[in-house]
Parts: structure tokens; sequence; C-alpha cells
């Protein structure tokens, strides 16, 4: 067993990097079951009527894209298929996903033949806190944004602000989220107040610490990393990144638990034979 | 194999391959990318700060609007740098004070909502394995927490530490497992940039 100690661990990045990059380049096409928690994400979307108007906050920055970014697209997909209309802004802190939201929202706009001002408008970001910029917000959505948006043109002149005045005009609020300020800044200072529906998604890591608040009712659904970002492609039947690495994710899954269960058996003979305390 | 004509995607992808060498050991390419990031980073900050909020309050707002009543919070800010002197760093308690006050009438006015909800949940019938499991996981993992009591206290509170220990790691578990999960979706995203986006082979 001293062997499973000599491991030198870039053979393990190794293999790794083999795992997951050859399914990339060739799939096996195991299939995708959406799981509850998606169906309803993609439930809640399903049900607005055509021409509703919804909040996707964006915020996440370039570190957290690369598991997000997938998961963005599929949602603003979904938006633009229903026939929604989009505004999207940032919570304090997450400048830069200002940035990721102009980035997709143009690319999926330019697929969907979305246009700027009616279909979407990015609001961009402001500095302060969520507990100041978010209330205020509920009372009026200029006035945080000084009454212009990312590009600093006046709200004024953008047709579909012409009747969203205010957070409680909108039919729901989609979030992104990677962290603080996150999910929970919106439950207390717009799910609460106002009880306007909240659904999004998360990282993989965040997703425990958020299912406590769906199974309370204060999200109405909440979606898990790439996983959940694959669940929406199949449910909304749009195919995108997220499917095509989810082969690659379970093969890398599947090597983690392979080099877990060798530390352990190799930790348990070494400790047996009387080489480890504790 | 076709590539991207994009210089930004071709510098992302050349660094990207700097820093994943950092796997191999520490070496110069990977030096260069890091010092590069960070000065990158502290710059963007420096004119974020300038734009979004020095310039709005202070040269738009206070100087040409007029808004003279900003020079309070500006004071106040200020105040902060007190602590860097030893005559007066009382002033720096002022701001302070003002921060922690708004902390806490924040939290009481928003917190209790979203706590009294999380309880009512846990309000559960004990109609099921599932709400059994939840009920003595949740009271488990509370006197798991009661440290005004000792270790050898009644036997109901140390089979509710028991349990609350065990679910405490069950519930590690569960998060190093999503951790895990995370970083293999963060690094697919990545792969995905390089072999789609940047080499076109995807």
């Amino acid at each position: 067993m001293n062997i499973l100690e000599r491991i030198d661990r870039r053979i393990l990045y190794l293999v790794l990097l083999l795992a997951v990059a050859y399914p990339l380049l060739r799939p096996f096409g195991l299939s995708v079951k959406p799981g509850p928690d998606s169906k309803q994400v993609f439930r809640v979307i399903d049900e607005l009527p055509r021409g509703s108007v919804v909040m996707v906050s964006f915020d996440y920055d370039p570190a957290a894209a690369p598991e997000l970014d997938p998961m963005a697209v599929a949602l603003v997909r979904l938006l633009f298929s229903k026939d929604l209309r989009i505004i999207t802004f940032s919570q304090p802190g997450w400048e830069l996903g200002a940035g990721q939201a102009d980035r997709i929202l143009r690319q999926v706009a330019v697929e969907k033949g979305k246009e700027y001002g009616t279909d979407w408008v990015n609001l961009g970001w402001r500095a302060g806190q969520s507990a100041v910029i978010l209330p205020a917000m509920s009372e009026d959505l200029r006035r945080p944004m000084n009454g212009v948006d990312m590009y600093g043109q006046p709200l004024v002149n953008l047709k579909l602000m012409d009747q969203i005045r205010k957070l409680s005009d909108l039919q729901l609020i989609v979030g992104i989220w990677s962290g603080t300020p996150g999910f929970q800044e919106y439950i207390s200072f717009v799910y609460e107040p106002l009880k306007i529906p909240l659904v999004g998604g998360t990282t993989a890591i965040g997703l425990p610490v958020a299912k406590p608040y769906m199974k309370a009712g204060q999200l109405a659904g909440i979606l898990g990393g790439m996983r959940g970002a694959a669940d929406i492609e199949v449910l909304a039947d749009q195919p995108g990144r997220a499917l095509t690495v989810m082969d690659a994710q379970s093969l890398g899954l599947l090597v983690i638990l392979g080099f877990l269960v060798l530390g352990n058996i190799g930790y348990l003979v070494t400790r047996w034979r009387g080489g480890v305390k504790g | 194999m076709s590539f991207s004509p994009g210089l930004g995607v071709w510098i992302a992808g050349l660094l990207s391959l700097m820093v994943y060498s950092f796997l191999w050991r520490d070496n110069p390419l990977y030096r260069a990318a890091e010092h590069a990031f960070v000065g990158l980073a502290a710059a963007y900050s420096v004119v974020l700060l300038y734009h979004e909020t020095l310039r709005p309050r202070i040269v738009d707002d206070l100087i040409t609007a007029g808004k003279w009543q900003l020079l309070f919070p500006i004071l106040l800010g200020v105040l902060i740098y007190a602590s860097f002197s030893n005559r007066y760093a009382w002033l720096a308690r002022i701001p302070i004070a003002f921060w922690l006050g708004y902390g806490a009438g924040k939290h009481l006015a928003y917190d209790p909502a979203v706590i009294l909800t999380q309880v009512k949940d846990s309000f559960i019938k004990l109609d099921s394995i599932n709400n059994i499991l939840l009920f003595l996981g949740i009271i488990g993992t509370i006197s798991y927490f009661l440290f005004t009591l000792k270790s050898q206290a009644s036997a109901p509170v140390r089979y509710g530490r028991f349990i609350g220990k065990w679910t405490l790691m069950v519930a590690f578990g569960a998060l190093f497992g999503q951790a895990v999960t995370s970083r293999i979706s963060t690094l697919l995203g990545y792969l995905g940039f390089l072999f789609g986006d940047w080499l076109h082979i995807l």
C-alpha cells in the first residue's frame, strides 16, 4: 500500500484531465433527466404570460463564469423564447456581473431577434449596499440607477422602462448567484416585503445553502451549477454548452470518487499496520 | 483545425495555460500571469472606485449639483482615518458606531421575516421517515451548540448532541460533494472555452 502514498499528485491531475477531456471531445451521449427543482424553475417561467417583464440579476463575476455562464445563457434563451422581456441588474459588489449580463444578453438577443430598449434593458450596477439599493428600487427603479442604464442612456428614452417604475411592477426575479450578496439579500429586501416570486441558480457549492429557502417557499425554484443549466437546456429543448459537458462531469466525478476510495483504503491499511495513529 | 482570430481569446487562452502550468510546479510563466492579474485587478479597482463612487458623488452631485448635504457622510467617512492619530483616534469611533447602528437596524428590520419563515417551516408533521429525520436533525444540531450545558449533561442532551454531530457530518459531506462538483464544473467550463472558443475543436 506504500505505492498509494507515493503517487505523484501530478499523475492524479493528468488522469482527471484525460477523464474530463476525452468525453468532452467524444461525448458518450448519457441521458440527462431533469430533477424536480429544475422542473419547478422551468414551470414558474413557463407559466408567465407572454410579454411579462422579468428581472435577471447577474450576481457573479468571471471567477464563477465557467460554471454559471451556461446557466445564464440557458435561462436567458428560455425567457426570450417565451417572449418575456428582460431587465438585467447586478447587486452592489458584483460590478463585473453587469459585463457578464451585457455579453450574454447581446449574444442571445441576436439569436432570438430581440431589440435593446424594447425587449431588454441592462440597468448595470451601482455602488453601495444591497440593503440600501434594493429597498430603494422597490420604491423607484430609476433613482438608484441615477436615471440611466449601463450605457448611460436615459431610462425615460427606453420603451420597456415605461411600464416598469418599481420592483413590484415585475412579474418575476431570476437570479444567478455565486455568493454574497445573492439570493439571501433578495429574500430579505424584496421577496419578504413585496412577495415577488424569486427563482434562480447558484454554483453547485451554493445549492445546499439555498435548498432550505426553497423548501420554506422563499425561493420558488433553484438550479445548481452546470447540472441545473443542463436540466434547463433539456426542458427548454435548446441544447447548449451545459449538455455537451455532462458526460465529462459524470466521468470526472467518478474518477474523483475512485481517488477518494483508493486514498481511504491506503489510509486504513497503513493505520491497520500501525503506521498512522488517530 | 481553425483558430479564433480574436486577440482577446488568444490572450485569455495563453494566460489560462500559464496559470494551469502551476499544476506541474511553480514557474516563471505562472508568476507572470499571476502578477499581471494582481496588477490589472488593482488598477481596475482604482478606476472603478473613481468612476462609480468618487466622481458621481463628489464631482457630479456635490460640486456640480450643489448637494452640500453629502458633506456629512463624506466627513463621517474621513473620520475613520483618525485612527492613525493617537490623539484623535477616538473620532474613528463615530463612523464605526454609525456603521454598527446601521447593521443592527438592518438586521432587526429585515431578518425576523426571513428567519421566522424558516422556523415555521421546521414545524412539520412527523408522518414520514424524512420528516422524522429532519426533526431529529434540527433538534440534535441545535443541542450540539448548547455550550452553556456541561459536557456530561443529562441523557437527552447527550443523545441530542450525538445526533447533532452526525447530522453536521452528513451536512459537511454534502457540502464537500457539492464543492467537488462545483470545481469540476468550473474546470469543464474553462475547458469548454479552451477547446471551443479558442481552439474550435469542440
